[in-house]
This record gives C-alpha cells, structure tokens and sequence, in this order.
C-alpha cells in the first residue's frame, strides 16, 4: 500500500512539474487536490490498512498530500510569473507608433484672452458687468460726453439701425448702465464683451472685436490707483519684471486721459520691427472719469472720482501670437483655432 | 498736420535732436505718426568712398562706380565731376528722400533701386542742392577725407538754417489739440514741453482791422462768431516766392498763385482760415452769414467748369454777398467769386464758425477742406484780425503797393480770458500725488495760462486765453498740469476704497460654465459675426419656406451686403463655418454661445432697441475623430450624438426634468427633429439639418446633425450645485421585458409608462435594443427595456423583481396597448 502511495507521489509530482499553464494547473488541482481529489481518495485507504501499519500509512498519506498541496503553490507562483512575463511580450509595443486619436474640444482664443484678462481685474475685486450690444446713441455716445457732432465720434465709425439706434462702439456704453444700477454707490468693475466699428475687413482691421474696460468710482479713487492697477495687470499678464510707461491721450470720457505702453514683449525694449523701434508697445486707453460722465451716470463729481481703463482684447491675441493678419480671429478655420489647444 | 521743423524753428529755439522732440511731443499727448526726412537729414543719406570708376561703354558722359558705404556698392551716375574723383562722397541710398532737381520748383522724391545704363544702381551720388544744403547742382558733392565712411552725411556737414533740406514731422490731431493744427500752435505746445519761450509774430505795419464800414452782417443763429474782412486793391496776382512755395509743399499743399498761397500759408502758420473773393465779382461788398435756402445752387472752386453747379442742403451756413451765396461757410468758397490771374481787388474773408455748425456742413455736403478740417475742430476767434495782417504782409512780397481800402470786423462772443480756481489739494488727491504749488504753476505758466494766487491759500486762479477751447473745467486744468509735468512723475498706488459688496452676476457665471460644458462634450468653440445677410439667414429656411413672423434687424450703413443685418440665429453662422472647414477637415464639431437679435415691434413703427437672447447651437458631422492605424474609419456623428450631448450638457449644467419631444422645425428635416421641453417650455430644437439646406452653406452630400438653444432662458433654471443621491449599498437585479409595439410609439412614452408603473424600485429604466424585421409583423417594432432595480436599504430580492416585471407588463399592455413577449 505504501509503496502505491509512493508512486502516486511520484507520479502526480510528475504531472504536476509537466502542467504548462495556469489552465492545467487547474485541472491537476481538481483532478488531485480537490475534496474529491485523487490525493485526498487515499485518506478513506487509511481504514483499509491493518490496523498496525495504519498509524505509519497515516502519517504517510498526510506527508504526502502536504507535500503536494505544497509542489502546487510553488508551481502556481511560477507560472503565473511565467503568464505575466507572456502577456508582456505579447503587449510590447512600438511606443513611436502613433497613438489613437482623441476628441478634444477647444476654446475660442477670445474667450481665452478676454477670460484671462478680465480675470486678472477680477482677482482684484473688480465685478463683470455685460450690457447690451444693440444701444441707443445717448449711452454709446451722449452719456460719455460725446453729443451729436462732436468731433471725438470721428474716432468711431458706427453702424447704425436707425437714428439713435446703433451697435455699441466700445463697451463704455455699459458703464453708463452701471453707473445708474449701482450710484451712489462705490462701482468697481471689469465690462468685457463684443464691439462694432464700421470698417472695411482687412488684415489690420475688423468689424468686430471683444474689449475688457475696467471701471472703478469711489470716494478716494486717485490717478495714482490707475497706474498702480495697471502696473499690477501688466506684471501679471506680461511677466514680473514687467514696466509701464503713460502718456498722454485724448478720450471725451476721460479727463486726463492717457495711453498706458508697456515694454515690449519681443525685444525687451531694445526695439523691433513689432515696437517701431521705441521699446514700448501700445496696451490700453486709460484715464479719469470725466466729471460729466460722471454726472450721467448719477453720480456727484464732487464726491466721488473715477478711473476706467480699457484694452482690445484681439489686438492682444495678435501680438502675443505673433499673428500679422485679424481676419483669422472671425475666420474660424479649425487648423487655426486648434492652434491654442486650451 | 505736417511739421517742417525749419518753420517750426522760426518760432521757437528748438534743438537739433529729433528723436528727443518725437518722444517728449508723444509722451505729453501729442502723436508722431511718421517722420519725413528730406535731403542730407536722411539717416539714408551716407558718407561714401568711390573705390572704383570706369565709363559707361552705352555713354561716355555716364561713370559705372563702386562705392564703399563700407559695403562695396555699385553706383550709376552722370555727374561731370565723378571722373576726377576718387573720394568721399554723399550716397543716398533707396528709401532716401532727396530735392529733385529735375523739375522746375521745390519738388522731392524718393530714391529707389533704378536700372541705369543696363547697370543696377543701389543708390545715388548727391549734388549740394539734391543734398538740399546749398544751390550748386553742376556736381556732386566731395567730402574730406576725415568725413568716416558710412556715417551720416548730416554728421559731416554743419547745420544751417537756410537750407532746403528738412525733417517734417506728421502729427496726428485728435479732438483736444485742435490748436496743433497750426506751426505757431505746435510751437506753443513744444514751449511748453521743453520751458522754452516762443518768438510771436511781428504785427507788420498795416491798417489795424477793426469794425467799420465793411462789418459783416452775422447770423441770427450765432454760428459765425466773430467776421473779419479786409477790401483791398492794387495787387498783382502770380507766383508766390519759392521759399513760400516750398514751404506750402513740405507742409502738403499744392501752391497756385500768390493770393490763394497767401491764404494756405497764414492758415498753416497760424491755425486761421481766410478766403479771399476777387472783390469786383461781389453784388455787394458788405458780406452776411446766413442760412442756405432751398434749391440754391453753388459751383465751388474744386468743381470743373463743365460740370453743373452743386445743390446747396436747405440750411446750411452760407457765406452771402447781395442775395447769392458765394461760399459754405468754413468749408468751400464759390468759382464765379474767385480770384484768377486778372484780379487786382480782394476781398479778404477772416472768420469763426461754431465747429458743429461746419461738421454738419460737411457731413451735409460731402466736402472736406484744409479749412474745414480746421473749423470743424474748433479755431480760436481772437485770430481772424491778425490773419488779415499776416496775408497782407504776406501779399506786399508781390504787391508791395497794395492799398487796404475798408475793413471790417463784427463779433458776438467776448475776447476776454476766464479764469478757473484750482486748488492745489484738489489736484493731488485727484492724481494721488503729493506737488507743491509752484510745481503746478511753473507747467501752467509754460502753456501761456496766466497764473496768480487765488483768494483762499493753496489756491490759483488760472487765466484761460481763447486759444485753450479745449479747457473748460478744473478737470482739463489737472490734465494740462498733469501731462506737463509727466505722467511719470505720479505714483503707483492701490486703490484704498474697499471692495463693493456687489456679486457676480449669475447669468454671465452659468453662461461661461456653459461654454466650460460644451468644450468638455468634445466641440470647438467658434465665434462668427454678429452681423449676417439676409439671405444667410433665411438659407436656413431653404426646405421650410421663410415664415411670415421672421423679421431681422437691418443696418442703415452696411459696409457690405454679408454683414447688414443682425444675425437671427447661430445655426447659420455654424453651418457657414462647417461649410468652410469642410474642405480641409473631415470631422468638424463646432458650436458657438453668443447674441442673436431679434427685432421687437414698436407700437408707432420706428426701430426700437430688439431682444438679445443668448443663444448656444452646435453642429456636428463626419468622423468622430481622425482616422488612423488603429481606427481607419471611425463612426462618424449622427443625430444620437447631438442627443446625448445635450442630456449630458444639461446633467453638467444641474438642469433637470429635460425631455425631447418629436418636432418638425427648420432647418431640420422631417423625421429626425426634436424639441428640448422643461415642464411644456420649449427651449430649442434639434436634429438633422435638412439636404436642402445643406445644399446652401456647400455641404451637399453631407449628414450634419445639430441644435439651437435658447440658453439665457434655460440657463434660468440651471441649479447652482448637484443633487446628491445616496449611492445604493445594496445589491440590486436588473430584469428585462421585451415588448411589440406600433411604429409610431415613442421610446419615451414607453420609459415613463415603465418607470411611474415600478415605483420606488425602479432606478433606472433603459432602451437596450429596438428591432424590426423578419419575425416582427410590418408597422411594428419590438423593443428591449431593462429595469434598473434595487431596494436601496436592503438586497433585492428575486421573488419581488419577477413581481415587479409583471407588473410594468401589466402596464405596457393595458395603457400602451404593447405585446409583452415572454
Ligand atoms: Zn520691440
């Protein structure tokens, strides 16, 4: 009987050593070590033996099951690296290979820069305020000291619906809207959207552009604000070590008014083709807000004193990207928005 | 306005650095738009070494030379003193501008790559009188030898102001330096800048021009403000002096003859337009300003003799002598009154105009003049005596027995300065700057504003002179004090007023998290023009008809017939642009957010302000991504794309109780269009844009699926945060029911019979199949739905989901008269 067991031991250790994969593994497992194994089957032999060898065959039967159950974990670690060291080969791969396309949606690059610039100004507390596009004459124009005739709306050519309908020109005709919600209250806002000027599509120049304003009424509103406001959103969109440098300008709404430049982005200063050579690029409009805008809007001058501000936001776009033609912006060709992948 | 800087110098010591004048006039408001450099001041006009020179074999007479710049350059020139040279010369090379000598009078040009003699010429041997620095033109100029190669020539030569040779500067005007229209008005402003005083014009010897006999007769409106005439006789029409002549040229008018010269010039030099009348044409020598009436008719000096004389506007300021009008006041005199070469008596017109009367006059005529440019802009009206003056010096250059016969001079304003209090507190907490009192004054005083302490302390009273329209208010004093004394010069600060308490608001804050939801559905965001055609518009009704309701927004001014309306839609825009990208790019997913506008009815049937709803629509079409090794077909977009990305937009956006009802809409096509409703609202449409449609935005043959949305009226009812439901911790069972039913049954009336029959248990009911075919009868379809079950606080148990199966079966047959196959 013993010498039975010992050569089911080295048969099944046979077997066991010859199993390929995991699959045949398996199937010794069942076969052999399963409640119903053959190996457990020699566990009811033990009450065949007599009854004075049946001790010795006991432990024997046991030893040998132990040592089995044992082979097989031993056996199982080994082919499951085995399996794992196949299912890498078979994954390798050429990683030069292209890859498997996406879908990715994208940004319009004036909703990136209008969102980054009005974010900035919103970081330092000023509000979005949007109105609307179509506007009567008196908030594009009346209300910001520009009456009928004068000579600062030889600066805007309008389109117009009727009369004294018209598209906004700048996003100033929302201040006026502002201006009456909120006095006499403090007012510090950010007024980005769309603006119109009748003009003929070229490469230098569109019908449509977006503009961010920035507008701030305020009892101890000074000049000095202006420029550190500024000075901060230039440092903060164009570099730490950015500079500005403001000089005079002409807008009815503004008194004083200024041009604010800041260094140029591609020379540093030293002068380019893109500064003409002064070191300094164009940024904004900016200036004090006129008394009798203020007036308009309902607020006492003798009170309160403004700032506002305001940039064009795909001129902006045109020169961080180095683009030399507008009519791209409102072109929409997809090999061109997918350039700014955000 | 242009600037010869040499007439410039005549009023005031200005330096010899350029650049230095160019930055200080821009940085305090004035703009540089571009610098004209004429003669040796060209920086392309060099310091060169022949090294070379050898007869040209096509004309003895012509030398072929190389010229060191130190660059070797080849040179053509005809110059009779080249052969004898071999040293240092002035080259202009191309982009110069030198005199040209070529033409009788002040003429310049510019210097340009030039085939001479069959030889490519890269620049031009300079004569003294080409170089502009003396008369000589027998030969070119020769240069020492201590003059270094390739320096300036203008370095080697001393400045002198009698030469022709100039730098003009181009200044843009806007509105508040009207005064720059003018060498005595720029002269003034760059005193100021610099602290330098201005040398006046002498008042030559001469009638003084006052009232008298001649006063003009104003107009009642009081558009003319001041009118100043001068009658005189014994002049002699011709030529003007060259040195007048080349400065009207420098300064970009073209001379004529010494009488009309007289008048462009004084207006250049002092900012006043005149006109002058050949005297013995007037009915009546005793002018009136007044009204155009109706149907009158005037030939201007511009028009041709041919040509019919134009209809004066009804109402518009005339210039009158008798009955006629013999000029557009401020804008254009009349031919018939004009002077020519036999006149010898003039009559000198000097006046004022309000300068909105003359911008409608423009506006109204269509003429634009040197003159109106002026007036429409605002001229100082204590000038019009001393133009008078200035001409007839002027004119004595020619006539010098000129005879003044009678003057006049009416006005209705005062002369008289006013003056404004400033105080010096005022002006630092305004700037935020911390300037002592004569810090502010010393600037002020520098623009000729007279200064003196006002009756409170730190207080000034500043005298504005009529020369300053611009300065109306203490603010327009800061900016004058502020510009002056440099931007630069104020702090930077941080504003100390706190932040209002006012929020964002929450459309614009929904609206961008819209934009964030369409991105992150996989579509690229376009942005088209506000303005569209009509017929791009109503394209989108090719299939459907345009309806009578729809009506757009049309411009008055277009400056092209594809941007004269407000754009109606955004599908049209979308489609344009598919239409575009098409053909380069195979799959486009593109969607636009923006205003569409839509005209409201006025009650009396004028335009009124429209409706400028938001509107979002995207559209979609070809391969879902690029074709590759690992996908060479992708499945292209179809109509269930576009479904899903609105329930998944509306999911991202927290808008519940969406649901699609069939619809029938332009620009869709029959059978495969949907409306978004929320409780019965309709909030949009959707489906597949309709062939024909297609057919006119260039995508015949294409499946395009798309929608439009109303998105500030559905945004409206977007929640701010999620819902949170409890995840199930239990096991749940999902069990399927097959059904037959008609054709036209809706899947969504079929979920929502399935979902209200199950109850609490059911969490979810789904559409997993539909099929037609063989084994299902024509007109019918069967469809697979599985329940979603689950208990949520205990097991599911198997007994209660079979119960539950029946029982949503029980319901499909009887209200939906379904077959339930088992
Ligand atoms: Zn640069």
């Amino acid at each position: 009987m013993l010498e039975k067991l010992q050569q089911y031991y080295s048969t099944a250790k046979t077997l066991l050593q010859n199993t390929a994969n995991l699959a045949d593994l398996e199937s010794f497992y069942r076969e052999h070590l399963a409640p119903s194994g053959k190996a457990t089957n020699w566990k009811r032999e033990i009450g065949k033996v007599p009854v004075e060898e049946r001790r010795a065959f006991g432990q024997a039967v046991n030893e040998v099951t132990s040592e089995l159950l044992a082979a097989f974990e031993t056996r199982r670690d080994l082919l499951k690296l085995k399996d794992i060291a196949e299912t890498i080969a078979a994954q390798a791969t050429d990683v030069t290979l292209p890859g498997r396309p996406l879908r990715v949606g994208g940004f319009h690059p004036s909703t990136l820069a209008v969102r980054e610039v009005s974010g900035v100004f919103q970081r330092m507390g000023f509000m979005p305020f949007e109105s609307a596009h179509v506007e009567l004459d008196r908030n594009n124009f009346e209300y910001l000291n520009m009456p009928p005739d004068h000579p600062a709306r030889d600066m805007q050519d309008t389109f117009y619906f009727s009369e004294d309908i018209l598209l906004r020109t700048h996003t100033s005709s929302g201040q006026i809207h502002a201006m009456r919600r909120f006095a006499p209250e403090p007012l510090r806002i950010v007024l980005p959207g769309l603006c119109y000027r009748h003009e003929n599509i070229t490469p230098r120049s569109e019908i449509q552009f977006h503009q961010v304003e920035g507008l701030l009424i305020g009892p101890n509103v000074r000049m000095s604000d202006l420029k550190g406001v500024l000075l901060q959103f230039a440092r903060q969109m164009f570099g730490p070590n950015q500079q500005i440098r403001v000089r005079g300008s002409y807008f009815p709404f503004t008194e004083p008014s200024v041009e604010v430049d800041i260094r140029c982005t591609l020379c540093s200063g030293e002068g380019c083709r893109v500064c003409k050579h002064t070191g300094w690029l164009e940024l904004l409009g900016a200036g004090m807000v006129h008394p009798a805008v203020l007036r308009f809007g309902g607020y006492d001058p003798e009170k309160v004193r403004g700032i506002a501000f305001g940039l064009g936001i795909e001129r902006l776009i045109l020169l961080r990207h180095g683009i030399d033609d507008i009519r791209y912006i409102f072109q929409n060709d997809l090999r061109f928005l997918r350039q700014f992948g955000e | 306005m242009r600037v010869p800087l040499s007439w410039l110098r005549e009023f005031v010591p200005i330096g010899t650095n350029v650049d230095e004048l160019v930055e200080r006039l821009t940085m305090s408001g004035i703009e540089v738009e571009t610098i004209e450099y004429i003669g040796v001041f060209s920086p392309k006009v060099i310091v060169g070494q022949i090294t070379t020179c050898t007869v040209s074999p096509k004309d003895p007479k012509v030398h072929i030379l190389t010229v060191s710049t130190p660059e070797p350059i080849t040179v053509v020139s005809a110059a009779p003193n080249v052969a004898h040279g071999s040293g240092r010369v002035a080259v202009a090379l191309p982009g110069a501008t030198i005199i040209d000598r070529s033409k009788p009078g002040f003429a310049v040009r510019d210097v340009v790559l030039a085939t001479l003699y069959g030889v490519s010429s890269n620049g031009l041997l300079c004569s003294d009188a080409e170089l502009g620095i003396g008369h000589d033109h027998s030969g070119i100029r020769f240069f020492g030898d201590d003059a270094q190669i390739g320096a300036p020539a203008l370095s080697v030569v001393p400045i002198d102001p009698s030469w022709e040779a100039d730098v003009v500067l181009h200044l843009s005007i806007l509105p508040n330096i009207a005064r720059c229209q003018s060498i005595i008005g720029v002269a003034h402003e760059v005193a100021a800048i610099f602290g330098l005083q201005v040398t006046d014009l002498r008042d030559d010897a001469g009638p003084s021009i006052q009232s008298g006999p001649l006063d003009p007769i104003l107009d009642d409106a009081g558009n003319c403000r001041r009118f100043s005439v001068a009658e005189v006789s014994d002049v002699t029409v011709g030529p003007s002096p060259a040195w007048l002549q080349r400065r009207l040229i420098l300064a970009g008018m073209q001379p004529k003859n010494n009488v009309v010269d007289a008048s462009n010039y004084v207006m250049l030099e002092m900012g006043q337009p005149t006109h002058t009348y050949d005297a013995t044409k007037l009915t009546n020598r005793v002018l009136s300003v007044g009204p155009s009436k109706s149907g009158e008719k005037l030939r201007t000096i511009i028009s041709d003799e041919q040509a019919e004389p134009m209809v004066l506007p009804s109402g518009i300021l005339t210039i009158r002598s008798g009955d006629d009008p013999v000029a557009i006041a401020g804008v254009m005199g009349g031919k018939e009154t004009s002077v020519d070469a036999q006149t010898s008596e003039i009559l000198i017109e000097s006046a004022n105009f309000d300068l909105i009367t003359i911008r409608r006059s423009q506006k109204q005529t269509k003429l634009f003049s040197e003159s109106s440019a002026r007036f429409s802009r605002g001229v100082d009206p204590a000038l019009t005596d001393r133009a008078i003056r200035r001409i007839l010096a002027i004119l004595r250059f020619n006539s010098p027995l000129l005879r003044v016969h009678s003057v006049g001079d009416s006005k209705n304003i005062s002369l008289d300065d006013f003056s404004i209090t400033l105080s010096v507190s005022q002006i630092n907490t305004t700037l935020g700057t911390q300037w002592s009192l004569s810090e502010i004054e010393t600037p002020l005083r520098r623009a000729g504003l007279r200064c003196k302490p006002g009756t409170a302390a730190d207080t000034l009273d500043v005298w504005i002179p009529t020369s300053r329209g611009d300065i109306r208010e203490a603010c327009d004093l800061i900016e004058e004090v502020a510009r002056l004394v440099g931007y630069d010069r104020i702090p930077e600060t941080m504003p100390t007023d706190p932040i209002p308490q006012a929020t964002m608001d929450r459309a614009i804050r929904v609206r961008e998290k819209a934009r964030d939801a369409m991105v992150r559905l996989g579509y690229q965001e376009i942005m088209t023009y506000t303005l569209s055609s009509r017929e791009v518009e109503t394209a989108l009704f090719a299939a459907h008809g345009v309806p009578e309701s729809w009506v757009a927004l049309e411009l008055l001014n277009p400056v092209t017939v594809e941007r004269s309306i407000g754009r109606t839609s955004l599908l049209a825009g979308l489609l344009g642009t598919l239409g575009l990208n098409a053909r380069h790019t195979n799959g486009c997913h593109l969607f636009e957010l923006g205003l569409v506008i839509h005209p409201q009815s006025s009650p009396s049937g004028g335009v009124i302000l429209p409706k400028e709803p938001v509107h979002l629509a995207m559209v979609t079409s070809g391969p879902l991504t690029a074709p590759s090794m690992h996908e060479p077909e992708p499945r292209r977009a179809d109509i269930a794309d576009v479904i899903e990305t609105i329930r998944e937009f509306a999911h991202l956006l927290h808008l519940d109780k969406i649901e699609f009802e069939p619809a029938t809409a332009p620009p869709f096509q029959q059978g495969a269009c949907g409306k978004i409703v929320r409780e019965g609202q309709t909030f949009g449409y959707f489906g597949l844009i309709h062939p024909q449609v297609l057919g006119r935005f260039d995508l015949g043959g294409r499946m395009v699926a798309g929608a439009e949305l109303r998105l500030d009226a559905l945004l409206a009812h977007a929640k701010d945060h999620a819902t949170f439901r409890e995840i199930p911790r239990f096991p749940g069972i999902d069990i399927d029911i097959a059904i037959i039913v008609p054709e036209e049954m809706l899947a969504g009336t079929i979920v929502t019979t399935a979902t209200a029959a199950g109850g609490d248990l059911v969490c979810g009911v789904e559409i997993f199949d539909v099929y037609r075919g063989a084994q299902i009868q024509a007109g019918q379809k069967a469809i697979a739905l599985r329940l979603k079950l689950n208990a949520r606080s205990r097991t599911m148990q198997m007994e209660e989901a079979i119960d539950l199966r029946q029982r949503v079966a029980a319901a499909l047959r009887a209200e939906l008269n379904a077959v339930v196959r088992e």
